[in-house]
């Protein structure tokens, strides 16, 4: 049994032919139908958003799973199959495992650490389910890479910083004031980007929404957007200082707020802090006004440091999510390895508390005038036995179960002990786990062979 | 004592690594390194607990007698505050911080741990509700301390245009305002109490009323600073910077009363 994902993404394929492959929801019916219809996959899940469609599977042959997923894509694109080969990405075993924990976590997105992909993850599984499309593998796979995306949102601040000038007002206005619900925020001009940055204080909470424009009818058509209000530029000192933040955006050649007017207010507002962010060019605010006591003043330059500096700390974050990604992928191997160990384990010691039974009756039998106390005693010493005598092979088998010799090893082992019908071994598990572990299992023996050191166990 | 000595080193030991980890983390962000130096911290007030309980067996009452044992309950509570804060509301490097001061106080009496001085009369009840309850004032203001700390930093990033990793770290400033003062709410009161049963307890121990000793007079002095704090930043509704450095120097006052006042006090010797 193989694991692989066949598909494309904003990496390697063009947004024309993303769109021409993409599998919407009403469809997904039918694509399930007709991979069930395939012998050869056990389990699929499709991921279909405008950055990619990938189609995860749990196939028996990988070649002619393969074969078809690029057939398949290529029909739906309407294009040949060595074309679509060459903006498909096949990745099977190890890299599937991976790949889905980094595109959970926001890593293999275009704008690293958003959020949104792991929604889209979560619903593409749920479908799958609901479809009856996912098996053992999937489900925890898909489950285990939605938990680590959940985590690396939690636990890192990889989708918090913005990347965009607008959005780094917002950081800002949060890093002075924490909470913005209930600020009151005053935008000075009703162009465009004072629109986009107020879009972005108003889904974070400041619905208190001042305009002041030269142009009154569109000061009032921008504060209805927003359930704000609008006043005429006359009153702009007057709302300067009831306001937490200015957001300024005119076309005016001077100076819209001078040192003078921004002192004023800051006298009428006690030690509150008033943020100014100018995102005029040229700039509406004079630049002394950043002196002023309590008074934050940033302008375009200022906010594009922001976003440099954002983005610099986004992949600062994506370094310590790779290294969850890690420790997510050892977690899921070792899983997968005890699907293959535990119903032999359990086999095994359910075999010998048989044994043990049947000794017991046997020797009941022969000495029929022992006390309670006295078939108690043998009957504790007798189980004793068993366990000491399968304590090391079975702590052997769980060490042995994470290698790929130790797949076959699992095997020999129900054989040694006779259990092997009793254990219901899934021949097809055996080779998934060779398919994923192979990689792991290439970099323990680069590290053997490098520091000379032996498996204890071996 | 073999095993007292011995949780006492190891809680040194465990204290100072975990802030040193804590502090790499700082300069190179690692959620291993973040992990550990909190599993450390939390090491270190099991251990902090253990040596306070057996110094509690050994003596017979609560262990607050000497300058010793009152800064080790002070990074006692500093630690509890700490570590149920960040459990419930994350607050980051208001923990690193709060353990600066924290292993800064015990690093204090490193090298004296013995000097228990034994009152001529303990009159235990009221005195060791008096210390404990000072000694809580103190964990107060030693958080309040840092948020205004934290918040001078901020501030000054926030103005000079530095968005490095101090500025991701550390809160908004509003957050960091809020800290200081709900800190400076619990500190105050709880301080008022204390003195108010350090005096009933001099009047009926010592049989007179303890006022003009130097170090009540100046204990006095420092809830008045506090309460200087309390009443601008309840009219302002916001601290600011100004009122920032003015709780910082109240908390300087405090350390004050504690290191120097004493030596001149008739009856605070053993501090």
């Amino acid at each position: 049994m193989h694991l692989i994902m066949v598909g494309m993404n904003h990496r390697t394929a063009s947004v024309e032919l993303r769109e021409r492959v993409s599998i919407v929801e009403d469809d997904l019916a039918s694509v399930y139908g007709q991979l069930r219809d395939l012998r050869t996959v056990y389990e699929s899940v499709v991921l279909s958003t405008c950055n990619r469609t990938e189609i995860y599977t749990v196939v028996t042959t990988r070649e002619s799973a393969e074969d078809y997923l690029l057939k398949y894509l290529a029909r739906r694109a309407g294009l040949s199959e060595e074309n679509i080969r060459a903006h498909t990405l096949t990745l099977q075993g190890e890299e599937v495992v991976r790949h889905l924990m980094k595109v959970s976590s926001g890593l293999d997105s275009m704008v690293v650490g958003e959020t949104q992909i792991l929604g889209q993850v979560r619903d593409a599984f749920s479908l799958a389910h609901e479809h009856g499309a996912t098996g053992l593998i999937l489900n925890q796979l898909f489950r285990t890479s939605i938990h680590l995306g959940k985590r690396a949102h939690t636990e890192t601040t990889i989708g918090q910083n913005a990347v965009s000038v607008s959005y780094a007002a917002v950081q800002l206005a949060r890093k002075v004031f924490g909470e913005l619900t209930g600020r009151r925020v005053l935008v000075v001009g009703a162009g465009k980007m004072s629109q986009l940055t107020t879009q972005y204080l108003y889904e974070h909470g400041m619905t208190d929404v001042h305009v002041v424009n030269r142009s009154l009818t569109r000061a009032e058509a921008l504060a209805q957007q927003f359930g704000g209000s609008a006043a005429p530029w006359s009153s702009l000192a007057g709302e300067l200082t009831a306001a937490d933040i200015v957001i300024s955006s005119t076309s005016s050649k001077q100076v819209v707020l001078s040192r003078v007017m921004v002192e004023h207010a800051a006298q009428g507002r006690g030690t509150r802090p008033l943020l100014l962010i100018d995102i005029a060019v040229p700039r509406d605010i004079d630049p002394d006004a950043g002196s002023i006591r309590n008074v934050f003043l940033y302008d375009i330059d200022d906010l594009e440091g922001v976003v440099a500096a954002n983005q610099a700390e986004r992949l600062r974050q994506a370094a310590l999510v790779e290294s969850m990604i890690q420790d997510g992928l050892s977690s899921f191997v070792e899983w997968l390895a005890e699907q293959r160990v535990v119903p032999v384990i359990a086999a095994v010691r359910a075999h010998g508390e048989e044994i043990h039974e049947r000794v017991m009756a046997s020797l009941e039998r022969k000495l029929p005038d022992l006390s309670e106390r006295e078939r108690k005693l043998i009957r504790k010493h007798a189980m004793s036995i068993v366990n000491q005598l399968l304590r090391e092979p079975v702590q052997y088998m769980k060490e042995r179960s994470g290698v790929s010799e130790g797949v076959d090893e699992v095997e020999w082992f129900a054989d040694m002990f006779g259990v092997t019908e009793q254990a219901n071994l899934q021949p097809v598990l055996g080779g998934l786990l060779e398919s994923v572990t192979n990689t792991a299992h290439q970099r323990t023996e680069r590290v053997t062979r490098a520091t000379g050191l032996q498996p204890a166990l071996r | 004592m073999g095993a007292m000595r011995a949780s006492y080193d190891a809680f040194n030991l465990l204290y100072a690594v975990s802030l040193i980890l804590f502090f790499i983390d700082i300069i190179h962000p690692r959620r291993f390194v973040n992990r550990t130096a909190l599993v450390l911290l939390f090491g270190a007030f099991v251990l902090d607990t253990v040596f306070l309980f057996l110094r509690l067996r050994a003596y017979g009452h609560v262990p607050v007698y000497s300058r010793f044992d009152v800064l080790l309950v002070l990074s006692w509570l500093i630690l509890l505050a700490a570590l149920v804060l960040d459990a419930f509301f994350k607050v980051g490097l208001l923990v690193f911080f709060v353990n600066v001061v924290g292993y800064a106080s015990v690093a204090f009496d490193l090298y004296r741990p013995n000097g228990n001085i034994h009152y001529p009369t303990h009159m235990a009840d009221l005195l060791v509700v008096h210390i404990s309850l000072a000694v809580v004032s103190y964990a107060c203001f030693v958080f309040a301390f840092v948020a205004s700390f934290m918040y001078l930093i901020q501030d000054w990033l926030l103005r000079a245009k530095r968005w490095n990793q101090w500025y991701f770290r550390l809160p908004a400033l509003e957050r960091l305002d809020t800290y200081a003062f709900r800190a400076v709410v619990l500190g105050v009161p709880t301080l008022l109490v204390a003195m108010v049963l350090g005096v009933i307890w001099g009047k009926v121990v010592l049989g007179r009323w303890v006022i003009l000793d130097p170090k009540p007079l100046a204990t006095f002095i420092v809830w008045l600073m506090y309460s200087v704090y309390l009443g601008f930043r309840l009219r302002s509704g916001w601290g600011g910077r100004a009122l920032a450095r003015f709780n910082m120097a109240c908390a300087v006052a405090v350390f004050l009363n504690f290191v120097v006042v004493n030596v001149y006090s008739n009856f605070h010797h053993a501090f």
